[in-house]
């Protein structure tokens, strides 16, 4: 009886049965959004010198523990209803459409935030430090000039808009040419952070305070830079906990496959690996990078360099402190190889999440579209769609400003690329728009890295709740489901959806808290709550166009509340 | 000016028996007239439940084996893998080892059972639909056999489609369920120009002074409502930068059929993930998509009045 111990399912020839999405493809999505290389970075620049007695190292655990509860609730939805795309649909099923569409909303409005934020790391972080390392090592003040000036916020500006270009017009040809390069940029990334890891070993932290002197004296600073020491102060849990937000800046993106829909066919399997596995990599990826950075640069050093992130000219005489990648370089004294290697990859981490946020802010307002929360007009196409021209980015604009709800061809798709020109015109100006707050900002009101995170993560609050309720809800979509544990008789994704819950109030408590970069420092900063009203204006909007939506569609016959309501089969 | 009519359209339910369900409640919940199946109905998979010498019950959902004891359990396991729309097979071990070694066996148990099934999604039909004045029109795709036709002809209140042209007094309604050539050589499935000819024999039948719905399992080429993801030789996705390359695989022989009659409304399946809605020239053409194993109904509702179609909006019931 050895056949029947087994107990197969038998398939007949039919359409779509394909061979799966690999796991290996859904750890590497995840993976890349995470951007280990800009983690590294933050955490360095930041920590040290600003959350005094904070522990480097528990501060990336913390973020793990406290992302990894968060990445489990996706992997539980996306292995229960794999083909329904996200929150946007798991929130609009289980809770109600409203909160599914606002917290939809919420992401898409913070998305495009960090569509034009990282359009400014390219040249703010990426470039700067690229050119004046190589200006270094091959003695070429004209490149060090070069290299400073793209800490300049109008050269920030300018450069963020030719990429926001350059990712419009790669978009509008298709995606497919994106993810050909992507395959590569995330290759050549990778091998950065590898490099960066192994030269790290490889340098000398006897030396390195005199690499130091001569790297920044060659730069066009001060003599005897490695002065500028801040002595580590005893261990602080309060700060340690606060610092974390560099770390969860990362880790609580590792959620991405979720969007990846039907394909991940394995998808428990797939999933699991892919989201809380990717977290566990990229954590431990951090803390060996820093690990390496600390032993070879010196905590009193890294705390000199992070304390002086803001007013690099008075103690180093430098345009800007360097990042991790460019400490290393010093440590391989006119080296062009190793300057080359870490500037060069190095870029290709600092945008990384403009191309990746563009798409999925396209998508969100494609499937609105199709859900009926747009004018229907939106769906209308005309013969002149192949054609990205200045006619349709006018029409785009004149229909945001005078229909109040979106531009009336969003949706619209190019027959022969499958491209959503309109859409992706659109998400690239209000990601332009998020650039020039960035860089320039209106009075002095400007957009800071981190502030929209506290608004973006109750989103995943609401998806975290959302899990909890799932296995009740819709009973016998999570009985049939691949994920449908229980223990002692409770669901373990409800569970899991709680344990979620709580690590997302915690983590909500420490991105408010934070003196540097949570949203009550903002009324500091500020001297207002701007950026606490607009965190709420976020919300308020999305809710406030799901109504107005509802009614314009009411009044044509089509009731937006049934696009997710259940029909009851008995 | 005549009344506005609402046709509910879904596809693709691939044997779901809680999608049938639903699909039948749909015409009330939506307040809908006409309700359409686009094609495939039948399901791709046979779940044995094999009953054990000690009266366990085991099979395999979701990638691993469970068990049931007692008629409750057995019932319990029976509706999951019904759910996912597959077909349980109750079955003895050594009822399970002729099927599991004899293919011709197999297929003639599977098919068996997948027209059992539909006779009783029917009969479900006919009561609940029988004195509503619904119309329900329902029609094969490629997945399903052609044993199908004849199973939907036993039903009073369901009428097949499938190469006709129906008249339903405010409109007329033009089917044809077979799907261009795809990589898993399937039942109803033909090359571009057979399936060119017999539209343009249906389109004979057509009278132009009436509004027409098209209804084609195959959606047209290029139209956004035939993305799938690009297959190897082997039927592996083709993967870059860690998504599937999507690729049109409509038909340019409904794409061409379409441009030239120019119905008021087309209305397709068979491409799950490419659920949307576009215009082909005046016409608008609609793929419901489908997500049939997650027991979501997608659907799609399209009203129309005065031979125009005045809204169309997506649902996932």
């Amino acid at each position: 009886m050895a056949s029947t111990s087994e107990v197969r399912v038998f398939a007949r020839q039919a359409t779509g049965l394909t061979k799966d999405i690999g796991t290996l493809d859904t750890f590497i999505y995840n993976v890349n959004n995470q951007n280990i290389g800009i983690g590294v970075a933050f955490i360095l620049l930041f920590v040290p010198g600003f959350y005094v007695g904070a522990d480097l190292y528990q501060g990336i655990f913390i973020a793990m523990f406290l992302a990894l509860p968060m990445a489990l609730v996706y992997a539980f939805f996306a292995s229960a209803i794999p083909r329904s795309g996200g929150d946007y649909v798991y929130i609009s099923r289980t809770l109600h459409p409203l909160l599914g569409f606002v917290s939809s909303w919420n992401w898409v409005a913070w998305m495009i935030v960090y569509v034009g934020v990282p359009a400014a790391y390219f040249a703010q972080y990426g470039l700067s430090g690229l050119f004046r390392s190589l200006g270094v090592v091959t003695g070429n003040p004209d490149l060090i000039a070069f290299g400073n000036n793209f800490v300049d916020p109008v050269w920030i500006l300018a450069v963020g808009t030719l990429l926001i270009v350059f990712f419009a017009s790669i978009f509008i040809l298709g995606t497919r040419i994106y993810f050909r390069l992507q395959n590569v940029v995330f290759a050549i990334g990778m091998i950065g952070v590898a490099a960066a890891l192994g030269l790290g070993i490889m340098g000398s932290s006897a030396d390195f305070g005199a690499d130091f002197d001569a790297y920044v004296s060659a730069a066009g600073g001060v003599a005897n830079a490695s002065a500028n020491v801040v002595e580590p102060a005893p261990y602080d849990a309060t700060q340690t906990l606060y610092s974390s937000t560099l770390a969860l800046f990362i880790t609580l993106f590792a959620i991405t496959s979720s969007f990846l829909g039907g394909e991940v066919r394995q998808a428990r399997v797939a999933q699991f690996a892919g989201m809380p596995g990717g977290v566990i990599f990229v954590s431990v990826f951090m803390l060996l990078i820093v690990a390496v950075v600390v032993n070879l640069v010196g905590l009193p050093l890294l705390g000199g360099i992070s304390a002086q992130y803001f007013s690099p000219g008075d103690g180093f005489g430098l345009a800007f402190v360097p990042t991790y990648n460019e400490l290393i370089v010093m440590a391989f004294r006119d080296n062009v190889l190793v300057a080359l290697l870490l500037g060069f990859t190095f870029v290709f981490w600092t945008y990384v999440w403009l191309p990746i946020n563009f798409l999925a802010s396209t998508r969100a307002l494609l499937a609105w579209s199709l859900d009926g929360l747009m004018p229907r007009r939106l769906s209308e196409v005309s013969e002149e769609r192949h054609t990205p021209t200045v006619a349709i980015i006018v029409v785009a604009i004149l229909a945001w400003s005078l229909d109040g709800l979106m531009p009336r061809r969003l949706s619209e798709v190019s027959e022969e690329r499958h491209t959503p020109t309109v859409a992706i015109i659109v998400v690239a100006i209000l990601g332009w728009f998020s650039l020039f707050m960035y860089t320039i900002g209106i009075g002095d009101f400007k957009i800071n890295t981190l502030y929209g995170i506290f608004g973006w993560i109750l989103s995943f609050l609401l998806c975290s709740i959302a899990a909890i309720v799932f296995p009740y809800k819709l009973r016998s979509v999570f009985e049939s489901s691949p994920v449908n544990w229980r223990v002692a008789g409770i669901p373990v994704m409800s569970i899991v959806g709680v344990i979620a819950t709580v690590a997302l109030l915690i983590v909500e408590y420490i991105w408010w808290f934070d003196p540097v970069n949570g949203l009550d420092s903002t009324t500091a900063v500020l001297g207002d709550d701007r950026m606490k009203l607009i965190t709420l204006a976020v919300l308020a909007s999305g809710a406030i166009w799901y109504i107005v939506a509802r009614y314009v569609q009411a009044s044509r016959g089509v009731r937006i509340d049934r696009a997710f309501a259940e029909i009851p089969p008995e | 000016m005549g009344r506005a009519h609402s046709i509910y359209v879904v596809a693709d339910i691939h044997g779901s028996d809680v999608c049938w369900r639903k699909f039948l409640n749909a015409a009330k919940f939506y307040g809908v007239d006409t309700i359409v199946v686009a094609g495939d109905v039948t399901g791709k998979a046979l779940v044995p439940m094999v009953e054990r010498p000690d009266g366990r019950v085991d099979a395999r959902i979701g990638g691993r084996v469970q068990s049931a004891r007692g008629p409750d359990e057995v019932a319990e396991l029976e509706n999951r893998i019904r759910f996912n729309g597959f077909y349980p097979y109750h079955c003895t071990e050594a009822q399970y080892e002729r099927i599991a070694g004899d293919e011709a066996h197999r297929d003639e148990v599977f098919t068996g059972i997948m027209a059992d099934t539909l006779r009783d999604w029917l009969r479900l039909a006919d009561e609940r639909l029988r004195g509503t004045g619904i119309r329900a029109l329902i029609m094969p795709g490629n997945d399903d056999g052609w044993y199908v036709d004849d199973v939907l002809a036993e039903s009073g209140e369901v009428v097949n489609t499938d190469g006709r042209v129906i008249d339903l007094s405010e409109f007329q309604v033009l089917g044809y369920g077979p799907s261009n050539v795809t990589p898993w050589h399937t039942h109803r499935e033909f090359g571009e120009g057979v399936i060119a000819q017999r539209l343009g024999e249906l389109e004979a039948q057509i009278d132009p002074a009436k509004p027409l719905v098209v209804v084609t399992h195959v959606p047209p080429y290029a139209s956004r409502l035939d993305v799938a993801p690009k297959l190897r030789d082997d039927l592996s996705i083709v993967i870059e930068g860690g998504e599937p390359v999507m690729v049109p695989v409509g038909s340019p022989a409904v794409r061409s059929f379409l441009e030239r009659t120019q119905p008021m409304l087309s209305l397709h399946g068979h491409i799950h993930e490419s659920r949307g809605i576009t215009k082909i020239g005046r016409t608008v053409a609609v793929n419901p998509g489908s997500a049939y194993s997650t027991g979501a109904l997608y659907g799609a509702i399209v009203t129309i009045k005065d031979g125009k179609v005045v809204s169309e909006q997506l649902v996932m019931g």
